[in-house]
């Protein structure tokens, strides 16, 4: 099973049952059938997310799925090498890098610096997110990124992301 | 029996193909069982009535897999139902502002 760092936006549109990229992100998992990492601040912005989305039977739908998932070993696979406060200190020293090229959130430099941490240890095969200047970071790291669009044909691209988000 | 159960908020599901045993009969015919496992049979073992452990062939593949998982997810995502904007991204553009300062 390939080892695949989704960010939040992904994993939220691959358990709720009706957000706006819940097909494309679908389609992908069923190609790929991966993994996905795991690690507290991930665990927090999905479960946050997915909480407040509990109001009506897809967003519950969405939290048994998630819940589920976590008490598996293997597909959402928990990190244990991946810890906040580390993963703190590879943002800040990421932003200091890069945020005069890309403009970024500091959500998203928490993400990147994490599967960029996670991609030197193990090795994991992609990096997939449904935000465009995210991704333009993600590969400025050296990460195989896929970024999933919203196009009028709704499908996933594995082009390289538009530059949106770089600073020109 | 076939039983594929989510609950509402903490536990596992469970999922298989399970006979039910007591720990006593466990206890009694443990080499039967375990080739019973071996050819590919699989055992919820009850101790007091609840099921205290799964007995399962050691190439059996403990997680299930993500169809099982997504079952309920994918029903629903079948429906016709209009998509919802994702409350990430749009979470991120809300707090996103000072790149907009800077331009």
């Amino acid at each position: 099973m390939p080892l695949v760092y989704a960010d939040s936006s992904v994993l939220f549109a691959w358990f709720h049952p009706h957000d706006e990229f819940s097909a494309v992100v679908d389609r992908a998992v069923q190609q790929a059938s991966p993994d996905f990492v795991y690690w507290p601040f991930l665990r927090f912005e999905l479960r946050h997310n997915l909480r407040l989305s509990r109001v009506d039977p897809d967003g519950e739908a969405a939290w048994r799925a998630l819940r589920a998932a976590e008490k598996t070993a293997s597909r959402l696979r928990w990190q244990s090498e991946v810890t906040a406060d580390k993963m703190l200190d590879a943002a800040e020293e990421l932003s200091a890098d890069k945020s005069n090229k890309f403009d970024c959130g500091s959500a998203d430099y928490l993400h990147v610096a994490a599967a960029r941490r996670l991609n030197l240890l193990n090795g994991i095969d992609e990096f997939w997110t449904c935000d465009v200047a995210q991704a333009g970071l993600a590969k400025a790291v050296g990460l195989k990124t896929r970024l999933f669009e919203l196009k009028r044909s709704v499908r996933s691209s594995t082009k390289a992301p538009p530059r949106t988000g770089q600073r020109p | 029996m076939e039983d594929i159960h989510v609950d509402g908020d903490t536990d596992l599901v469970s999922i298989a193909h399970m006979t039910s045993i007591t720990s006593k009969e466990l206890h009694e015919q443990t080499g039967a069982l375990l080739d019973r496992v071996k050819q590919g049979q699989r055992f919820r073992v009850l101790r007091g009535g609840e099921a205290g452990a799964l007995l399962v062939p050691a190439t059996d593949q403990v997680d299930p897999p993500w169809d099982e998982i997504m079952a309920e997810v994918r029903k629903a995502r079948a429906q016709p139902k209009p998509a919802r904007p994702n409350p990430v991204l749009a979470e991120r553009r809300k707090r996103h502002y000072a790149a907009g300062l800077r331009r």
